[in-house]
């Protein structure tokens, strides 16, 4: 055989050669001497040029600005419809709301796709409150009780009365379920292909909920069937300006409401690193100093009782004005100090930036999936450990889903505990 | 339903290649957030796609095209820089843990790729994330044949135009030194 040439013996090493092919070139690269340096030196191209390759991912991104402000406000004025839209951050809009949004639209529409085919979801909302420290994201949980908590009422049994009543102003504007709501259609998405989209998803969504109900359903069950009213005065904020972007917000919350799931635990040295599915895709990285503590170990291995309490938690925001129980109050029995909101772009080089972004006020309209960077906050939880949670969040996001994480951990240690 | 099954199959596409894509992008620009735009943009187009043979090969081609129709863009690039130039003058955080050591290696790194052939560039990045042969000649309309090629190119060259940047680096701090 003749010397294979450098493209060959990259093809070898690489494994794209045929079975024969590869054989004739393993076969002359025994003997020869001359091939068995080539092959050498490519082995240390390839190396070298993966390891160059790696170093371009180190580059510091010089170009994201700490908080990203510019892309933020960028789609805040989108949202509102101040500006006219580059067409790209439509499209781009779109595939954040096909690919975060998951189940919101369930929570939102449900309602008008699910009568058709009454499925076996229980129905009720419980009276469980929000515990003080739920202020950031209480008016995301006013909207979505006005939208999630009758949503959540709807698909099993009829709905009743006065619940009905205030269904009506939303269901009215969406029509008989054959087009999207007013909510977003109403001048905020004004391409239509976004509006197309938006259908897609709806569809999705619908097939999957008919799967994913179960579990909820089960745990919403436990809860008292009378279900607190929402504040009538919700459903006309829809209308508002302002409501289209509220409207957003509770979107946003209710689109991550359902999903705190453990989807990995990476193996690490010294500490433990879970990542939370929050939405469909979108994860967030939660990582604790390893330490030896019961209720770290109960946590891990449980799966359903972790949903279980994913359940409470989402029945905890979704009813703002209700009265005290248990599982939102034993997130209190925590205290945690904030130490630092830091902002980086990995978690390696977090600083103390701006104090404690996750309370402020305009939290709630931020929308997922504008920030594109990794954001990550940092506390020190009551044993004193650091732990870390990063996301493709705001810090204001981040703030939200480490309660709910909290919470589906409180209420899976609580769960395990009546269980023994 | 089949508009719901190709939500749902983007779905998983995006879960399956979003991090390579970006990655490959990323490289690719230098630009991590531009990656990311134009990794959506192409999980948008794969949406309006009725039936993709090779997802893998298909998104990488298609995500490739839209960079190279970006760059023609005059007018996205002047708006990419001046919205640089702005975020430059907000309050900028560097990572502290970026050394100037590993600064250096990724500026002689960015160098490096940049000085390699289109092509080439783009079969040895595409090769990184993983694509096979057939893989990259598809997204590259290249024949199968050529792509071992095309590799072998683009690595020797990669390495020795980096380790021609290293050199001329070393010289440079040492004249620096004396």
């Amino acid at each position: 055989m003749q010397h294979p040439d450098e493209g060959t013996i990259h093809s070898w090493l690489d494994g794209a050669l045929s079975p024969d092919e590869a054989a004739r070139v393993e076969a002359h690269v025994k003997e020869c001497a001359q091939c068995q340096a080539a092959v050498a030196e490519a082995r240390g191209f390839i190396a070298a040029s993966s390891r160059i390759l790696t170093a371009l991912d180190n580059a510091p991104r010089g170009v994201v600005p700490a908080t990203q402000p510019k892309k933020r406000d960028r789609m805040a004025a989108l949202v509102s419809g101040f500006r006219p839209a580059d067409p790209m951050v439509w499209r781009i809009a779109a595939t954040v709301l096909v690919v975060a949004a998951g189940t919101l639209v369930v929570v939102r529409n449900g309602e008008t796709y699910r009568q058709p085919n009454t499925t076996s979801q229980a129905a009720a909302t419980a009276p469980v409150p929000i515990g003080t420290d739920e202020s950031v994201i209480a008016e995301k949980a006013a909207l979505k009780s006005a939208a999630g908590g009758n949503t959540m009422a709807a698909p099993a049994t009829p709905p009743v009365g006065p619940k009905d009543e205030n269904v009506t102003p939303i269901r009215a504007r969406g029509g008989n379920g054959s087009r999207a709501p007013e909510v977003t259609r109403d001048g905020a998405l004004p391409e239509s292909r976004a509006d197309r989209i938006e259908q897609h998803q709806k569809a999705t969504v619908l097939e999957r909920s008919a799967g994913a109900g179960q579990p909820n359903g089960a745990a919403i069950a436990v809860a008292p069937p009378s279900a607190p009213l929402p504040p009538p005065a919700a459903p006309q904020r829809f209308q508002t300006l302002e409501g289209r972007v509220a409207g957003m917000a509770a979107m946003d919350a209710a689109g991550e409401e359902p999903a705190v799931r453990i989807v990995g635990t990476p193996k690490a040295v010294g500490k433990k690193i879970t990542l939370y599915e929050v939405t469909p895709g979108d994860t967030v990285q939660l990582v604790e100093p390893l330490l030896v503590s019961l209720d770290q170990v109960v946590v891990t291995g449980m799966g359903a009782t972790v949903q279980a309490g994913r359940a409470n938690a989402r029945v905890g925001k979704a009813a703002p004005a209700a009265k005290v129980a248990a599982p939102a109050d034993t997130n209190r029995a925590v205290p945690e100090t904030d130490v630092a909101t830091a902002t980086s772009k990995a978690p390696a080089t977090m600083r103390d930036t701006a104090g404690v972004r996750e309370t402020s006020k305009g939290s709630s309209l931020r929308l997922r999936g504008i920030s594109w960077g990794t954001n990550t906050i940092v506390w020190i939880d009551s044993t004193g450990r650091a732990i870390s949670l990063s996301g493709r969040h705001t810090e204001a996001e981040l703030g939200v889903i480490r309660r709910r994480i909290d919470r589906a951990r409180m209420a899976a240690a609580d769960s395990a505990k009546k269980n023994h | 339903m089949i508009v719901g099954e190709r939500v749902t199959d983007v779905e998983r596409l995006f879960r399956t290649y979003n991090a390579a894509l970006v990655r490959y992008l990323t490289r690719r620009l230098g630009d991590r957030d531009w990656a990311e735009e134009v990794a959506q943009e192409t999980f948008v187009r794969a949406l309006r796609q009725t039936s993709i043979q090779n997802e893998r090969a298909w998104l990488f081609a298609v995500a490739t095209n839209l960079v190279r129709d970006e760059a023609r863009k005059d007018m996205r690039r002047r708006k990419h820089l001046a919205l640089l130039a702005e975020e430059e003058r907000d309050a900028m955080v560097e990572p502290e843990e970026t050394t100037l050591e590993r600064a250096q290696e990724a500026a002689m790194a960015r160098k490096a790729v940049d000085a390699l052939a289109e092509r080439d560039r783009l079969a040895l990045l595409m090769r990184e994330e993983g694509l096979d042969y057939n893989e990259i000649a598809e997204a590259l309309e290249l024949s199968p044949g050529s792509v071992g090629t095309t590799l072998s190119r683009a690595r020797r060259r990669l390495v020795e135009s980096y380790e021609a940047l290293q050199k001329s680096r070393e010289e440079r701090e040492k004249n620096a030194a004396s």
